[in-house]
């Protein structure tokens, strides 16, 4: 269990994290979401004693990270993954963590078996590609068997094959009852990992909610039919208080009435349907409509709306009523 | 994934455990650090050979060329001095030695996962600190005594010569060891304040050599008292010097030049605790 009581971090006159709490339970995955500079690396720090917080407190299983005596055993945390000499092999730069917290030999080749770096582990770090540096990464945090584990930005770089296994890493480790924390800029990502979203931006805490409500929230806001007589059931629809919005091609597209609803109607009246489908709105526009606002450097929207991203965005043309 | 039958399999952490427990995994997890470190030897090679080599080549000159030196220069000639030269440059392999132990964590974000593993700071330097003494010390007696021998050896038969036996020369001697190894730890510390390698090999460089060269140019005012007899290079040049007018005297030198790494050594411990790693 992570703990943070009116978090606050400032750098000079800037403030990265401004007096957030929180807490992060175990048996399940955390997914902390916030755009670049949102201040989620900032709180990892402060969880792991390493930057000091400007005010406020945090704790992990109650206790402050530097009071620890091995603090391995109780919290593993993935940073950074390039965060390693480059001329020192695999196996001696777990073996040093191990040795600085009283962990025998025996577990480093248990850690490099799990990530599959046995092969590897006498080899330069340098020459590792990104996918194995996370995986070294890896094995530091599973060394000291820790009930806690922080992963920041795991999958960035990675392979779809690293990014599928990362993700059954952490499921599986909080299914065995630990506390996961991971942190990461892509809502896409989170949807599939975490259980939980704490998300963050320029500092401030913006939302705090199972991943399940998320989606419920922002879930079926309208339904697309397809008809055989659009004009027909269009009229049925609006006369028991449902939107109709036609598009160009003759595609209904239906609010304040759901799929199930609107199905009954039409067996009731003997409409043909082709298709009835709820149209969810994505994860990813939940994110920025939470975060839109919080975003530190922004392009500006004309940019944003040239790009891949516009394709989440209904288009709003076709909607009239 | 195993990680739940291998949970059995690691002792549970104990809460409390003594210091010493806890100081010896410190320095064993800095000792596979240090030793899985090529530059290390590389650079402690390197040292060797340009000390022992520089003290080879000026004794040789000097043997040599004898009958070319002026009648006034054979009267202040001392042996000693000629032979251990070097020193003023050689310190600056230790000094970098020194900083490269702490700085080899600093360019790649190491030191954060180092600081996690031990949140414990002053351990972690207290460690890096004490193994680099430990490696100094042997390495800079090495160069020294080889130096020594190699540079008396040289001269002999064609100059005066010292003789380990003879007063004052094992003091010098040592003094040069503990020069060496006092600017290695000077290093240490002066790479924890830096936070870099290259800002560290600036400090070192400027504490060593060009700071010295600079206040020398100093009129021998009260500025001038106050400072140069002050800095680790004249505290060094006195310890293994044989006579140097216008600095301390050896006594209080030793003393000052054991109080430079442990004042930058406080300096260090005080900066860990109190910023961000």
């Amino acid at each position: 269990m992570i703990e943070a009581k009116a978090l606050t971090k400032r750098y000079g006159g800037k403030t990265a994290v401004d007096g957030i709490d929180f807490q992060v339970r175990p048996g399940s995955v955390t997914g902390f979401l916030g755009p670049n500079g949102a201040g989620k690396s900032t709180t990892m720090r402060m969880i792991l004693g390493l930057d000091l917080p400007t005010a406020g407190t945090v704790t992990v299983d109650g206790r402050d990270y530097r009071g620890k005596v091995w603090p391995l055993h109780d919290v593993g945390a993935l940073l950074d993954a390039r965060a390693v000499h480059p001329g020192r092999s695999a196996y001696n730069h777990l073996h040093s963590l191990a040795a600085a917290n009283g962990i025998g030999r025996a577990r480093v080749d248990v850690v490099l078996e799990q990530v599959g770096l046995t092969s590897v582990a006498h080899k330069r770090v340098g020459g590792f590609s990104l996918g194995m540096a996370q995986r070294l990464g890896i094995a530091g945090v599973l060394l000291g068997n820790p009930g806690t584990m922080l992963f920041d930005e795991p999958v960035n770089g990675l392979d779809p094959d690293g990014i599928l296994w990362i993700r059954t890493l952490m499921r599986s480790l909080a299914a065995e009852g630990r506390t996961v924390l991971v942190s990461s800029h892509l809502m896409s990502e989170m949807a599939l990992t975490a259980d939980h979203l704490l998300v963050i931006g320029r500092g401030r805490l913006l939302a705090d909610t199972p991943l399940s409500e998320l989606i419920a929230r922002h879930s079926a806001e309208r339904v697309e039919v397809r008809a055989a007589d659009p004009r027909r059931l269009t009229a049925d629809l609006r006369a028991v208080g449902a939107r109709v919005a036609v598009e160009s091609d003759g595609t209904l597209a239906v609010t304040g009435m759901g799929s199930v609803g609107i199905g009954e109607l039409a067996a009731a009246r003997g409409h043909v349907l082709h298709q009835l489908h709820d149209v969810t709105a994505s994860l990813e526009q939940a994110y920025f409509r939470l975060t839109g606002e919080s975003v530190e450097y922004r392009t500006p929207v004309s940019a944003l709306e040239a790009g891949p991203t516009s394709k989440a965005v209904p288009k709003p043309e076709a909607v009239s009523a | 994934m195993s990680s739940s039958a291998s949970l059995a399999t690691l002792p549970p952490p104990a809460r409390t455990v003594s210091r010493t427990r806890r100081a010896r995994a410190v320095l064993a997890a800095e000792w596979i650090k240090l030793r899985s470190l090529r530059s290390l030897p590389v650079t402690l090679v390197v040292a060797a050979v340009f000390c022992v080599g520089l003290a080879a080549l000026v004794c040789s000159d000097y043997a040599g060329h004898w009958k070319d030196v002026s009648a006034a220069d054979r009267n202040t000639f001392d042996p000693l001095t000629v032979n251990f030269g070097f020193l003023r440059i050689g310190v600056l392999f230790f000094g970098v030695l020194g900083a490269l132990v702490v700085t080899s964590e600093y360019g790649n974000g190491l030191i954060r996962t180092t600081f996690a593993a031990t949140p414990q700071r002053g351990l972690v330097l207290a460690a890096k600190a004490a193994l680099l003494g430990a490696l100094a010390l042997p390495a800079s007696s090495v160069v020294c005594f080889a130096a020594f021998f190699v540079g008396q050896g040289l001269l002999s038969g064609h100059v005066p010569t010292v003789h380990i036996g003879d007063p004052g020369v094992l003091g010098h001697l040592l003094g040069a060891v503990a020069y060496l190894t006092a600017t290695g730890l000077c290093g240490v510390f002066l790479g924890v304040l830096a936070r870099g390698t290259a800002v560290a090999m600036t400090s070192v460089f400027a504490l060593f050599l060009m700071l010295p060269v600079t206040v020398d140019e100093l009129p021998h005012t009260a500025l001038w008292r106050y400072t140069v007899p002050y800095l680790p290079s004249n505290l060094g040049e006195t310890v293994w010097h044989s006579h140097t007018t216008g600095l301390l005297t050896a006594g209080p030198a030793w003393a000052l030049l054991v109080l430079w790494p442990a004042g930058l050594g406080t300096l260090a411990a005080l900066w860990l605790r109190h910023h961000d790693a």
